[in-house]
């Protein structure tokens, strides 16, 4: 999916006009910008810095600054595999491996058909299934190296 | 504002409110350790080494970020603050690569020195050893992020006083780095205009300049010497180090200044390696194809022998720099006009200046001032653009340009031939096609200004009937002069920059007076506006070596005399106008091409570091311009050698009446009474 630079700038305008010349503005922008495009991709940001008078090193620095941005495209599946203690001690490591060779790639990427993004997590709460995996919103429990693949092939 | 007197460590101290405690302190002559605070710059208190300890606190309070209070009473040096501030010294040098003995800044490192002062003999946090990067990609500056204290003083300056806001910070806790544009490398920044403020704030190794790195500390220079960049119209202050008779670095001033201490990329650069480049060390004779070297008295004497015959002949010219001082400027007109008559004497870029003096005349002679000290830009709401480009112009005004318009608000037009140069910020663009629809336009617009401020009427219809004739007779949409109108009638203190090129039809600056009167573009100094006119001392040329008309490149002259500071490229027509002169003596410091290469006779001069004298800028100001390496060899000073050459020509200069710019500052009026003027005036 590739968008033209002119639909970019459209839509940019679009999510910014409401906010124009507030103050304190900028990260419900960024919010929108990502929900629309998924990632904050760089010639958005550079619109965007035209549109509100923002340099785009600020920009850069607040969506660097809070975990719910992103830089880079983002899989359309995420897979958040829990490394907490719990997990951990079930042998949650085995499975973080098995994942990464499964899809190729390493902690927090994505692979490059924009099909599965790899997030290792602190703490899912759910101790009692360990150990666990979500996957978009699903969570699976009680897993093996072994019973990780057909999780995943029922995501295309 | 209310007075207010506080307690600090025992000293009455007065200060006013809103002052912050350090402020107060600093006021009164008591100490606090600041790291991260510069005056000049938001404080953030980020480093916590200004902590101070209040009366009924519990908490300890960074003195640069509080705001004093009437009555409080502050300890600063009490035993918990220096464990507190040597703790968090400790701190800082655990968190990134802090070994002084690789760094060329040791010895010249204020994180070196504060831990020096607080007795800070070991770290007792582990070490993180983290691996940052070095981005050595810029070729003048590099950014060791692993020295980088986090002190923001860098990005703090390049928002706030350069404007271009190229530095932020990016990510959070430790993993926190200053970053360029769009997590760029310096190197292939897109905004950093290459003025080094960035490392002339860092208080650490991070922000270096290759070009100054193990040339010698700032504190083991023998000596500063305050002088004045000759290069542009700005005429920043500087300050240059001098170590071992060789310049060591070249600063801008105070970063409170309203100039921000800064230094654009040309005088940053261009004043400390002009030291290194090669001099014309003595006089030479031209034979042939090469030169050969010779005493002053022989080139002086050939000098003076061709000078007298093209004199008799009238077919002799002089040329010289507008980067020469207001008291060398007095020498020529004593010796070349006043002692010899001569008519043919003028400065480079005299077009230009002539433009803005004619355009100028008209409310000079009403008795107000028709320009502003540059850095009022910073007090305006409304900046319009005029045919310039600052960034290649003035670089300095660029920077005033971008924060008043991205900090304080402002709103910026450009009314040019081409594009604006700031094309992110710029609120209104008005390209003309052509200069004649250019004037049309700022003249439509002046009369509809002051219409509209007359009538004070229904401005929506007035507008609508004549926007649409100004729209027709400059080329542009109808939409498109509304807008500017808008802008113009919206703003109180509007200010125009005039470009260089603007001023080759004097009718135009007049009618950007005009425009700038018609909306009260009035500053306590005189009227808002701010011409960009080519070197450090084009002002200073202007009641002295600065021709009425021109007449170069009109006549084949027998004999040229130029004299150049050699900094500056000398202008095309220039060029073709000395190379056709029958016999030229070059004056000029350096090998400077290709001047030199059109000399009959090359004198030696000294450069800028070896003069001294005043520069008339446009920040409305007389700068000192002083000495800051003696001359060496056969170099010598302009009074001796123009003494000896008016010997042997056997006139008598007569002494410089007065200082040749000293009334250009001067205004009978306040600004406020300047009348619009009929642009036939100027058009003669």
């Amino acid at each position: 999916m590739t968008i033209q630079a002119s639909e970019v700038e459209e839509k940019i305008r679009e999510i910014v006009k409401p906010w124009k010349g507030k103050q304190g503005s900028l990260i419900p922008i960024l919010q929108a910008i990502q929900h629309d495009f998924g990632y904050l991709q760089e010639d958005a940001i550079e619109i965007l810095s035209r549109e509100i008078g923002i340099p785009t090193a600020e920009i850069y620095g607040v969506g660097t600054f809070y975990a719910q941005f992103h830089l880079k495209p983002r899989g359309r599946h995420i897979i958040r595999i829990c490394r907490g203690t719990a997990c951990h001690v079930r042998g949650s490591l085995k499975i973080l491996e098995k994942v990464m060779d499964i899809l190729k790639i390493s902690e927090n990427e994505t692979t490059e058909d924009l099909r599965f993004t790899l997030e290792p997590v602190a703490c899912l709460g759910a101790c009692g299934l360990a150990p666990v995996v979500m996957v978009n919103d699903v969570t699976y429990g009680r897993l093996t190296p072994d019973s990780i693949q057909p999780i995943l092939e029922n995501y295309k | 504002m209310k007075d207010i007197t506080l307690n600090i460590d025992g000293k009455i101290c007065k200060g006013t409110e809103g002052d912050t405690i350090l402020e107060v302190a600093r006021s009164n002559d008591v100490y606090i350790p600041t790291l991260c605070f510069l005056e000049g710059l938001t404080p953030i208190g980020s480093c916590r080494m200004c902590v101070v300890e209040v009366e009924n606190n519990p908490k300890m309070m960074t003195a640069c970020t509080t705001p004093a209070q009437d009555g409080m009473v502050v300890s600063t040096g009490t035993e918990k603050l220096r464990d507190y501030r040597r703790q968090m010294l400790e701190l800082i040098f655990a968190g990134r690569n802090h070994f002084c003995m690789y760094c060329s800044q040791s010895g010249d490192c204020e994180l070196q020195d504060m831990a020096i002062a607080h007795g800070m003999d070991r770290v007792r946090y582990p070490y993180l050893y983290a691996d940052f990067e070095n981005d050595a990609t810029h070729r003048d500056i590099q950014i060791d992020h692993n020295r980088c204290i986090l002190c923001l003083r860098c990005i703090r300056v390049c928002a706030e006083k350069v404007g271009t806001h190229t530095l932020d910070l990016q990510k959070r806790g430790w993993n926190a780095t200053i970053v360029t544009d769009l997590g760029r490398k310096l190197g292939e920044s897109s905004t950093c205009t290459t003025c080094g403020a960035c490392a002339q704030v860092c208080p650490t190794g991070t922000i270096t300049l290759r070009e100054f790195a193990y040339r010698g500390r700032r504190k083991d220079c023998d000596s500063v010497v305050e002088s004045v960049c000759p290069l542009c119209s700005v005429g920043c202050r500087i300050k240059a180090y001098v170590r071992t008779g060789s310049i060591a670095r070249v600063e801008g001033t105070a970063v409170n200044e309203p100039d921000g201490g800064q230094l654009c990329q040309k005088g940053r650069w261009t004043l400390p390696r002009s030291a290194e480049r090669e001099r014309i060390s003595v006089p030479m004779i031209r034979e042939g194809s090469h030169y050969r070297e010779a005493t002053w008295e022989e080139a002086l004497d050939l000098v003076a022998k061709q000078f007298r015959k093209a004199h008799e002949a009238d077919s002799d010219g002089v040329l010289v720099s507008s980067l020469c001082t207001d008291e060398e400027l007095g020498l020529f007109v004593s010796l070349f006009k006043d002692g010899l008559g001569m008519e043919r004497i003028d400065t480079f870029d005299g077009d230009v200046l002539r433009g803005f003096v004619k355009g100028f005349e008209p409310f000079r002679k009403q008795g107000v001032r028709p320009f502003t000290a540059a850095h009022k830009i910073l007090d305006s709401d409304c900046i319009v653009n005029l045919s310039a480009d600052p960034d290649e112009e003035a670089p300095v005004i660029a920077s005033y340009i971008r924060v008043g318009v991205l900090r304080n608000g402002a709103s910026l037009v450009n009314i040019s031939c081409s594009p604006s140069p700031f094309r992110d910020i710029t609120d209104v663009d008005a390209v003309t096609k052509t200069p004649a629809e250019n004037i049309r336009l700022i003249e439509g617009l002046a009369g509809m200004v002051e219409a509209l401020k007359a009538t004070g009427g229904d401005p929506e219809k007035t507008v609508q009937v004549t926007a649409a004739e100004v729209a027709e007779k400059a080329g542009l949409t109808e939409e498109m002069v509304v807008k500017i109108l808008g802008s113009l009638m919206d703003s109180k203190k509007p200010v125009f920059v005039l470009g260089g090129c603007l001023s080759r039809d004097p009718a135009t600056v007049a009618a950007s007076v005009n425009l700038a009167i018609a909306c009260g573009a009035f500053f306590d100094d005189g009227i808002g506006m701010v011409p960009l006119v080519v070197s450090g001392n084009s002002l200073g040329t202007i009641n002295t070596v600065l021709a009425d008309e021109p007449w170069l490149g009109k006549k084949k002259l027998d004999f040229m005399y130029v004299y150049s500071t050699g900094l500056v490229p000398e202008d095309e027509a220039s060029l073709s106008a000395i190379s056709g002169s029958r016999f030229v003596v070059v004056q000029c410091p350096f090998w400077a091409h290709p001047l030199v290469n059109l000399a009959d006779v090359l004198l030696p001069a000294p450069a800028w570091f070896e003069r001294s004298g005043h520069y008339c800028t446009i920040e409305g100001e007389r700068r000192r311009l002083s000495v800051v390496i003696p001359p060496k060899g056969e170099v010598r000073g302009l009074a001796s050698v123009l003494k000896d050459l008016s010997k042997d020509l056997g006139v008598t200069p007569e002494k410089p009446k007065e200082a040749p710019c000293g009334n250009l500052f001067a205004s009978e009026k306040p600004p406020a009474a300047a009348r619009m003027v009929s642009l036939e005036e100027v058009r003669d």
